[in-house]
């Protein structure tokens, strides 16, 4: 035993190149805008909503709205008017200069709601109507393609 | 010279510890893979909102006659109101057209195609008397179901081709 020095060392370079690829495709598709949909809510299935265009929306708000009818902001019911004041005033100073006093102003910021599909329609329209007061024009109401699987 | 006597006196290769290393990049994966939620597939319907001014009924299919006149058109006119009212359950219990009952009881599987096969007819009889359209929508009523009728009314096309783009809902008794 004392005389066999040889000490059997496993190559651990690839393993570990291995493992570097996995970690670089995890951070590569980790999505921490998904932090602010609530994925609980169930969405309304329509076939023919499409995929998310971005192409030429500056700037979109996400507003999840639970059944219950209340405005859900990073897993926190949230008062609607505080919130989307706050928003809408932020939004406004992306506009032009000569724009910003203009109440009437169309704001740059798409809104996207996010509600359950049990939700009561006089809470989501008057989401609706809260952003419209204050400037928001262009709206996209997220649903799913077709029935998620149960199983998922 | 100094610089390859301290390299040849060395003579010994360096051994980097690849077992922390593993470790290290063990937990990234470990914290990622944990961490990984997929998210699910959602698609969107766009809408261009101004704020809705409420309108009066009018009369689908019949084609009114303007005549000669050049003033100024009634607010609303061209709007073709959908009034939809709900169960207690907020399910959809009757949808009317302009005057005319179009759906009752829940929504079934073909009502959605009943519904634009019959908006898609006025669209083209009514040559060019409707460029809008209004929901009247029962406060009760579900998301889902406010969701699918606005699926439809944002397919319908004019006359000519073109998609409705005037498209508004309001509360059904708000003032």
């Amino acid at each position: 035993m004392s005389g066999n020095s040889n000490i059997s060392e496993p190559d651990l370079t690839p393993m570990l190149d291995m493992v570097f690829q996995l970690i670089t495709f995890f951070m590569l598709v980790i999505n921490f805008k998904s932090a602010s949909l609530d994925l609980n809510l169930k969405l309304p299935v329509v076939g023919s909503a499409r995929p998310l265009d971005i192409q030429g929306v500056e700037d979109f708000l996400v507003l999840n709205i639970n059944k219950q009818g209340q405005l859900v902001i990073y897993g926190t019911p949230t008062p609607v008017d505080a919130y989307l004041s706050n928003e809408a005033r932020v939004s406004r100073r992306r506009l032009p200069a000569a724009e910003q006093a203009d109440p009437n102003a169309e704001l740059p910021t798409s809104i996207v709601i996010r509600a359950d599909k049990g939700a009561p329609f006089q809470d989501v329209n008057r989401i609706f109507t809260e952003c419209q007061k204050r400037g928001f024009r262009k709206f996209a109401l997220k649903a799913f393609n077709r029935e998620e699987d149960p199983g998922a | 010279m100094s610089r390859r006597k301290k390299k040849k006196q060395a003579g010994e290769e360096v051994k980097l510890n690849m077992a922390a290393m593993l470790d290290m990049a063990f937990q990234l994966l470990t914290f990622f893979i944990l961490t990984f939620r997929p998210s699910p597939i959602e698609g969107q319907i766009d809408l261009n909102l101004p704020p809705p001014i409420a309108v009066a009924q009018s009369r689908p299919i019949e084609k009114t006659d303007q005549g000669e006149s050049t003033g100024a058109a009634l607010p609303g006119f061209g709007t073709l109101v959908i009034t939809v009212n709900a169960a207690e359950d907020g399910e959809l219990s009757s949808l009317v057209l302009g005057e005319r009952p179009l759906l009752r009881g829940r929504l079934r599987p073909g009502d959605l195609s009943a519904l634009d096969r019959e908006l898609q007819n006025i669209f083209t009889l009514s040559g060019g008397t409707f460029d809008a359209i209004q929901l009247h929508v029962d406060p009760k009523l579900n998301y889902e179901s406010f969701l699918l009728l606005m699926d439809v009314c944002a397919r319908q096309k004019t006359e000519d081709g073109k998609k409705i783009e005037k498209l508004s809902f309001i509360e059904l008794g708000a003032k």
